[in-house]
């Protein structure tokens, strides 16, 4: 539902008033992303890149190499100095496309010297080239596409020089630099330089760290025999333990659910490949799925995640289906296992259901607090410890309401009570009026 | 903030400085290296043109009767220029002397399949002249003081291509 519906149903439930209801939109007016504008401007530059690879790649043998060269050149040069001289006065928008647009020009430049040149369509060292040119660009990027463009070439060039060595270790080493990125993605001075790119990193990490953990076990349905690729195995597990303790370390403030499914991860995604098997696994590659992602369904509603919680679920019960499909034997068993089956399900939705209710109950409990001590007065040397604070008086809120309960059966406490509450509207009433008052007056 | 400005700056203007560098390094030894003509054949017969590229291999030798035993992964090509526009190309293994080599390039690095970029409208023709062998086909190989190479000109029967298939167009 859209913000205006949403609003509009508030003030018909007159939850609020015609003027919250006008400084809400305006709010939202002055604040929001002109997302439009992004995705334009985003189509727009893949369309100029596109443009410009199309180019090349077209028959234009009449135009002389000189020409093509210079005229490259000059498109190069225009792009790259009128960002370097007039960054600052960009808007944000603008300045990404052009970052998107010279990581196209530098790929298109370096494909056009290979053809003119006949430099024998290297592949592996073109990307890497284009790599070391907008790395850094890159990483002065603030948005989504400047990450993904990152993303693409330091991968490209990692899996193309993978292939062309031929070295094992560099494919040992991914596990490790996926957890790497996790690590980075938690560890906050790194994360609040550039979030968008590292949001872009850690997205690709974490999926690859699920499906790895979730695809890994389904080994056990074949038969395995490691021989010499054991030791890979081993290394690559090795490798991961200095990214697995730095991102330990990271988590172990969050809820003990999150630090076992990095646990589980890892279990699930090495332990399949170190057990050589006959391919007579079946319950343990349907166990292993069922227990780790019934683990990431905790850690997800421990972090009060409802996507992943949903994602989560939905696969726990889209996986007991398919269990029953597995198992089918005869017409009885059939039906009893899809009378099970069935119950099953009702119960894992019900379950879902109570979760994500108490999840988003949490939500809103919290933040309800926030409000609540943001509109408590603080003298201004007191720092605002307010997000710290949440949790413990989530946890202390039903001592306060028993105390209030208790000093409402004295007559002096209820009289003292009293004068708290009116004190307290005063400071309200303070605070209101003092927000009220126009910009520019320092009285 | 000021060094940070200066910083973005640099950021900004590294792809053009780079991709003029590469454009003069790569100018620099195509004019200053050794120029060979060198045959070449289809690297594969069924799909002589990839795309708008013609794939092929360098038809080079891979036996030298000074040396009964070559490992040609561990050879070296040794061009040397002879008097009256001649050439002669040896394999020679790692530990033999190069003294009398012009120029020199690993077997690792010429072996397989290269590329050549075809425009459109020539590709199907020179297929065809490919194809039916109606035409020998070499290119000039340019190899650097660094023991790299780039490639030049292709030629059929001795005639850059354009000119030849050009002309074969205009006499249909």
């Amino acid at each position: 539902m859209n913000l205006n519906k949403k609003l509009n149903r508030w003030l018909e439930a007159e939850l609020i008033d015609t003027a919250t209801l006008t400084r809400i939109k305006d709010f939202e007016k002055a604040n929001s992303k002109p997302l439009m504008l992004y995705a334009i401007s985003g189509i727009g530059a893949l369309s100029l890149c596109l443009g410009l690879i199309s180019i090349i790649a077209a028959n234009w043998h009449e135009i002389s190499p000189n020409v093509k060269l210079g005229l490259d050149l000059l498109v190069g040069l225009s792009l790259c100095t009128y960002l370097a001289f007039n960054h600052k006065s960009l808007p944000k928008w603008a300045k990404e496309t052009f970052i998107a647009l010279i990581s196209g020009w530098t790929l298109a430049s370096i494909g056009l010297i290979g053809q003119i040149y006949q430099l024998g369509g290297d592949g592996k060292s073109a990307i890497t080239l284009w790599t070391i040119l907008t790395l850094p660009l890159l990483l002065q990027g603030r948005s989504t596409l400047s990450g993904v463009l990152l993303l693409g070439s330091i991968s490209a060039s990692y899996s193309l020089w993978m292939a062309h060595l031929s070295e094992v270790h560099m494919l040992t080493a991914i596990p490790a630099l996926t957890l790497g990125v996790l690590a980075l993605r938690l560890y906050q001075p790194i994360y609040q330089k550039r979030p968008e790119i590292l949001s872009v990193f850690s997205f690709i990490a974490l999926m690859s760290m699920l499906s790895a953990s979730t695809f890994s076990p389904f080994i056990f349905y074949k038969r395995y025999v490691p021989g010499e690729d054991l030791k890979y195995v081993y290394e690559a597990l090795m490798l991961c333990l200095p990214s697995v303790y730095v991102l330990w370390r990271l988590i172990r403030h969050k809820a003990i659910s999150v630090q076992v499914a990095l646990f589980a991860s890892i279990v699930c995604s090495f332990i399949p490949l170190l057990i050589p098997h006959q391919g007579d696994l079946d319950l343990l590659a349907i166990l292993f799925f069922l227990g780790y992602w019934s683990i990431i369904t905790k850690a997800a509603l421990d972090l009060n995640q409802v996507l992943v919680f949903r994602l989560a679920t939905f696969l726990v019960a889209l996986r007991l289906v398919i269990v029953y499909f597995e198992l089918v034997g005869t017409l009885l068993d059939t039906g009893l296992l899809f009378l099970s089956g069935g119950a099953i399900i009702l119960f894992s939705a019900r379950f879902w259901y109570r979760k994500q209710q108490e999840i988003l109950e949490r939500k809103q409990g919290i933040l309800s607090d926030q409000e609540l001590i943001s509109t408590t007065p603080q003298s201004p040397s007191q720092p605002d410890h307010s997000l710290e604070s949440s949790p413990s008086k989530l946890d202390s809120q039903p001592d306060d309401q028993e105390q209030a309960d208790t000093s409402q059966d004295t007559s002096q406490n209820s009289h003292k009570s009293e004068q708290d509450i009116t004190q307290s509207n005063q400071d309200k009433t303070h605070i209101k009026s003092t927000n009220q008052k126009p910009e520019g007056s320092d009285s | 903030m000021k060094a940070q400005f200066s910083l973005f700056k640099l950021f900004a203007l590294l792809p053009f400085i780079g991709i003029a560098l590469f454009l003069a390094h790569t100018q620099y030894h195509v004019s200053t290296g050794s120029v060979y003509r060198v045959k070449i054949k289809g690297y594969d017969p069924r799909d002589l043109l990839h795309g708008r590229y013609l794939r092929y291999s360098f038809d080079l030798p891979t036996r030298n009767p000074a040396h009964k035993h070559i490992f040609l992964s561990k050879a070296n090509y040794c061009f040397i220029q002879l008097p009256n526009n001649l050439q002669r190309i040896d394999i020679m293994p790692y530990e033999s002397s190069l003294d009398g080599c012009s120029s020199v390039v690993k077997h690792s690095k010429l072996k397989g399949s290269h590329k050549y970029f075809i425009p459109e409208k020539y590709a199907k023709d020179l297929e065809n002249k490919l194809r039916d062998n109606q035409v020998s086909t070499s290119v000039d190989l340019i190899i650097t003081k660094y023991q790299n190479f780039t490639v030049g000109q292709l030629y059929l029967n001795d005639q850059p291509w354009e000119d030849l298939l050009i002309k074969s167009k205009s006499t249909k």
